[in-house]
């Protein structure tokens, strides 16, 4: 399994990830994948070969057609790691927001 | 579910019902910080050193059932009310940094929104070593505001 960094990297495009979104629509071959950027086949490979790298596609040949698909694993994994820390945050917003509340409540009689 | 719109960041919001100043205040004086960070009974901040300038480092401590963890880092902006950004890392175990942006914004007299910006996040294997720490950690604070 690559690791986390990889796929953050790989993921830190924004070309990368429409072609993860188009991707994770259907099975697609490498010139359509270039068609909507206006880019040349080689610079699309090379976005390619970072992403296959990260373990997010798989890339096969269906007779003259080069094809990639999604692979879902290490995106799992990186939301997964960006699930908890979100968690860890909200929790302590929860418990900042409880401090601030109580200390208004407490100070309100005073005024 | 899958972030294709995110990278290696993440981004939370809050409307708090606070003045800006006393919100942005919360994160860095000592003796605001330790009231609330961990504070769900059985898990309690001892350790909260922070010496709010640029270029000052912090070192906040959370003490849990699964053992103590220290927060520490550098900042390296701080705008009275608006803004505070600092490095972070836990420093237990092998840790690349990460960054912390804060971003408190006043809607009115009384309240404000906070946007906590976390880049840089860490790698795997620090995950892995501490993933366990975390979620139990997690589930606590969020059974103090659930209860």
């Amino acid at each position: 399994m690559p690791s986390l960094d990889l796929t953050f990297h790989a993921l830190s495009d924004p070309t990368r990830r429409r072609i993860l979104s188009r991707l994770a629509q259907s099975e697609t071959s490498i010139s359509d994948l270039a068609k909507p950027y206006k880019m040349s086949l080689q610079a699309v490979s090379k976005h390619l070969g970072v992403l296959r790298r990260a373990g997010l596609i798989q890339q096969r040949r269906q007779g003259r057609v080069r094809t990639c698909r999604l692979m879902g694993q290490p995106l799992e994994r990186a939301a997964g790691w960006l699930v908890e820390y979100r968690r860890f945050w909200e929790g302590q917003l929860d418990a900042l927001e409880n401090f601030l509340a109580q200390d208004t409540d407490t100070k309100r009689p005073k005024k | 579910m899958i972030p294709f719109d995110s990278d290696s960041s993440l981004r939370v919001t809050r409307i708090i019902k606070a003045p800006q100043e006393k919100v942005y205040d919360a994160f860095i004086v000592p003796e605001l910080r330790k009231q609330w960070w961990a504070s769900k009974p059985g898990y309690s901040c001892t350790v909260c050193e922070i010496d709010a300038r640029v270029g000052g480092d912090y070192r906040i401590n959370m003490i849990t059932a699964e053992g103590e963890f220290f927060a520490v880092g550098t900042f390296r902006e701080l705008v009275r009310p608006e803004k505070q950004v600092f490095t972070w890392s836990w420093p237990t175990g092998e840790v690349k940094e990460s960054l912390v942006t804060l971003l408190f914004k006043a809607i009115d007299a009384n309240t404000t929104e906070l946007t906590i910006l976390h880049e840089k996040l860490p790698s795997t294997e620090y995950r892995d070593l501490h993933a366990e720490g975390w979620t139990g950690c997690m589930a606590s604070l969020a059974g103090v505001v659930e209860s």
